[in-house]
């Protein structure tokens, strides 16, 4: 009799934390494809740059440091590491883009009625909404999974195989250098 | 009360809203059985009922978008509203559905089917008449009934529904049919049990009667949930719960009603596209949708 309540103890308790591990498992997969979304919005505003670019160029043809940063930026991006890295590197192109964008909206008010350039600043706008709303899915997901490392019953289970994630978020310091280069559009 | 915890409480309750909608149809499938006194004769007419309620609703929604009119919209014509749809669906999570547009004054929209599968309604009325913003908040509703499923809880609903309301009219007939033909009753051979019977008669009779008031009552106790939590979750989505306030004001005030609207289709949109009646059955309980004025102040206050 003992000994049928310990087996039966010992298998509620093994399905119990199968269950538990099985749920942080699912929570982790679904940040890391949110992040992997993140990817490919990242991956779309940076192939449509160079387009973008093109389309003002000739309106900035004496501010050649913007077009500088913005493609530094550009490189930064392509070369982040990590979730944090990103989110800096991205942060940076954002203001530059802007900053060049309200530079040639200041040079040429008469723009601001032109179809195509109204057609092209949407374009940017859904760009950086697009990356901004898939950084939120992940770090929503990333919330999600790191509350249920950090409390009971999965803080049991916590360790190499389930570490805490890294938000897609922006250091204050950054931000205000970044934002310090933004020109309000 | 924070979005989250709206979206929490909008599942739990739609949750408890099926349950007693299940209890409905046992009920009633009990009733039904008290009249009629063969259960396999009740069991076939159950599932004749839901059978051809599910068949009837299936067929149904297919049949929606082309019933109300809808156009594929172009890319051109539609440049924000298309980038909008694409935003709104990355962060829900599902994959774009597809962009219909309707040709119609009255600022509205709808949304049917499933993530993969889904479609998103706007009228060009509300292209015209709401700013990007607005458009954001209600295309992000219309994803969150997507996301949640919302046309397929709301045919079940409707199956459920007509189950109980078709059972409610054969069980009505038999009884109309055998009260014409006494002498075929068996049973009720001592007096006792002849009384319990009698008693057990009037219950279920109650029951055949009002049944399919209570399921109509709460098909729209349901839809109204529903609505609650697109919202909700259109605040999750958007993190903007004011702008679909405002986009909700703007088309409750607008005047046009919209014209391919019916009784068939109204809890789809996002507003109530039906002109209000008066008395009764213009009450809240008989509504597919919450008052406006309430969504607005849940949402002002997310």
């Amino acid at each position: 009799m003992v000994l049928l309540v310990a087996i039966g103890i010992l298998i509620l308790a093994a399905v119990v934390s199968i269950t538990i591990t099985n749920g942080m498992s699912r929570k982790k997969l679904q940040a890391e494809n949110a992040y992997s979304q993140i990817d490919v919005q990242l991956r779309r505003k940076l192939s449509l740059i160079p387009n973008l670019v093109e389309a003002v160029k000739g309106y900035v043809k004496h501010e050649h440091d913007v077009l500088v940063q913005v493609a530094q930026a550009r490189a930064a991006v392509l070369g982040a590491r990590g979730p944090a890295d990103a989110a800096r590197a991205n942060h940076m192109l954002t203001g530059s883009l802007s900053t060049l964008f309200g530079m040639v909206q200041e040079q040429y008010p008469q723009l601001k009625a032109d179809q195509q350039f109204k057609g092209l600043q949407e374009e940017l706008v859904s760009t950086e909404n697009r990356v901004t709303y898939a950084r939120q899915a992940y770090n929503d997901a990333v919330t999600v999974y790191n509350i249920a490392v950090v409390t009971f019953p999965g803080s049991l289970f916590a360790g190499p195989k389930f570490p805490r994630m890294e938000l897609f978020d922006v250091p204050e310091e950054t931000r205000q250098q970044a934002d310090n280069l933004q020109i309000q559009m | 009360m924070t979005f989250w915890q709206r979206i929490e409480a909008n599942r739990r309750r739609t949750v408890w809203l099926f349950v007693a909608f299940y209890l409905l149809t046992a009920l009633m499938a009990w009733a039904v059985h008290v009249v009629v006194e063969y259960w396999l004769v009740t069991a076939g007419l159950l599932a004749l009922a839901v059978g051809t309620g599910v068949a009837a609703f299936v067929a149904d929604s297919a049949l929606v978008l082309r019933w109300v009119g809808a156009r594929n919209a172009t890319d051109e014509e539609v440049q924000m509203l298309s980038n909008v749809v694409d935003e709104m669906a990355i962060a829900a999570q599902i994959p774009r559905p597809n962009l219909y547009v309707l040709d119609d004054e009255a600022p509205n929209a709808f949304a049917t089917g499933t993530p993969g599968k889904g479609t998103v309604v706007v009228t060009s009325g509300l292209l015209a008449k709401l700013n990007r913003d607005e458009l954001a908040g209600v295309v992000a509703h219309e994803i969150a009934h997507i996301g949640n499923h919302d046309t397929r809880v709301m045919t079940v609903a409707f199956v459920l529904l007509w189950a109980i309301s078709l059972l409610s009219d054969i069980a009505y007939r038999w009884k109309a049919m055998e009260s014409r033909y006494p002498q075929e009753r068996r049973r009720s051979k001592d007096k006792d049990k002849g009384k319990e019977e009698s008693l057990k008669l009037i219950v279920a009779i109650l029951a055949i009667i009002l049944a399919p008031i209570a399921a109509k009552l709460l098909t729209y106790a349901v839809s109204r949930r529903r609505e609650y939590l697109a919202d909700a979750e259109a605040a999750r989505l958007t993190r903007n719960p004011r702008a679909l306030a405002s986009a909700l004001r703007k088309i409750a005030l607008d005047d046009d009603p919209v014209d391919t609207a019916s009784l068939a289709t109204s809890h789809l949109f996002i507003v109530s596209p039906l002109r209000p009646g008066t008395g009764f059955l213009a009450s809240r309980w008989f509504s597919t949708h919450p008052p406006t004025e309430e969504r607005i102040k849940l949402l002002e206050n997310m």
